[in-house]
């Protein structure tokens, strides 16, 4: 297994086949960070690439002072942030539970039967994630399906580890509550 | 259910400790079981994947970046150093010299006017090779 900083040094000495194994190494990170940040299909593919010139560009500066993981994960969210801005999407504050709700209309028509079958576990999930506000995906993602530690997701977001203990915490019992606002109604009926 | 009590739920789950969960009440537990099915919604892989050659693709457009700069910064400094030399004769020839240029004075009034145009052909060309061109391989 080749160390970060062989790795660096022979991309920035030319070898593009180490370049290659560091997209490789850490295209699911970036899928993931873009995909769960960008809404829009279409675009989500060349941000990832834009991500990766990025990191091409600016390797030569990378200091060694956190995982190289941790650094391109900082791109990938800074990039996706940039592309929010760009297309006026709010990233930051909280969300109001009755915007939730009506954002999330859609999961009360579903089977809870069919919830507790994997896919739609997943799928029921994934369109609940989608759903919540930008910093909120974003520690959730990075914490359960990146299994980033605190200070690490401290060093991508810039955010304090207590608004990260937070946003982690909020996002966890939004998705709960929602969970049980769901199951409650569907038991009702 | 207070935010505490929540919080202790998430912490447990957070650390394993599924030993101190079974001894929680039975509302407690009811709540951590919930939480357990959002801890294994959010470890879910997104639809999302990428391309299968999404890495050559990255990489061939950082070979195209490398070879436009290769290519254009010797084209920039030859012009830039042609412009300069041309613009340090004339302002020389203008200031120190006096010389009857029968024929070519109607020239040397459009001096400047065509190191004007020389710098914009230069521009446009490196706009060419930097915009366009780099445009042009990121679509192919």
């Amino acid at each position: 297994m080749i160390t970060d900083r062989a790795l660096v040094d022979k991309i920035i000495s030319g070898d593009m086949q180490a370049f290659k194994l560091l997209i490789k190494q850490n295209e699911r990170l970036v899928a993931h960070m873009v995909s769960r940040l960008v809404d829009n299909p279409e675009d989500r593919e060349e941000l990832c690439q834009d991500v990766f010139l990025k990191v091409y560009q600016k390797l030569s500066g990378f200091n060694f002072q956190s995982k190289l993981s941790t650094w391109i994960a900082t791109i990938a969210y800074r990039h996706s942030v940039n592309y929010l801005k760009k297309k006026k999407i709010p990233i930051e504050g909280d969300i109001e539970q009755e915007e939730f709700q009506s954002r999330t209309h859609f999961v009360v028509h579903e089977n809870p039967e069919n919830l507790f079958s994997n896919k739609d576990l997943k799928d029921f999930m994934v369109q609940m994630v989608d759903k919540l506000p930008v910093q909120y995906k974003t520690v959730v993602t990075l914490f359960h399906l990146e299994g980033m530690k605190l200070p690490e997701i401290e060093q991508v977001t810039e955010l304090p580890v207590n608004t990260i203990k937070s946003h982690l915490f909020r996002a966890r019992k939004l998705l709960k509550e929602k969970l049980k606002l769901y199951l409650v109604k569907e038991e009702l009926l | 259910m207070n935010d505490k009590k929540e919080q202790r739920i998430q912490q447990l789950l957070d650390q394993g400790d599924f030993e101190a969960i079974s001894k929680l009440s039975e509302e407690e537990k009811e709540e951590a079981g919930l939480y357990e099915f959002i801890y294994k919604g959010l470890e879910a892989e997104p639809e999302f994947t990428l391309s299968t050659d999404f890495a050559d693709t990255v990489v061939a457009k950082a070979n195209s970046k490398n070879s436009t700069w290769r290519e254009i910064s010797p084209f920039v400094l030859i012009i830039l150093g042609v412009l300069l030399i041309a613009s340090g004769a004339i302002w020389y020839f203008d200031v120190n010299i006096k010389v009857e240029l029968g024929f070519f004075s109607g020239l040397w009034k459009l001096r400047w006017p065509i190191i004007f145009g020389v710098m914009a052909v230069a521009l446009i060309q490196l706009a060419d090779k930097t915009l366009i061109k780099s445009r042009y391989t990121k679509a192919i």
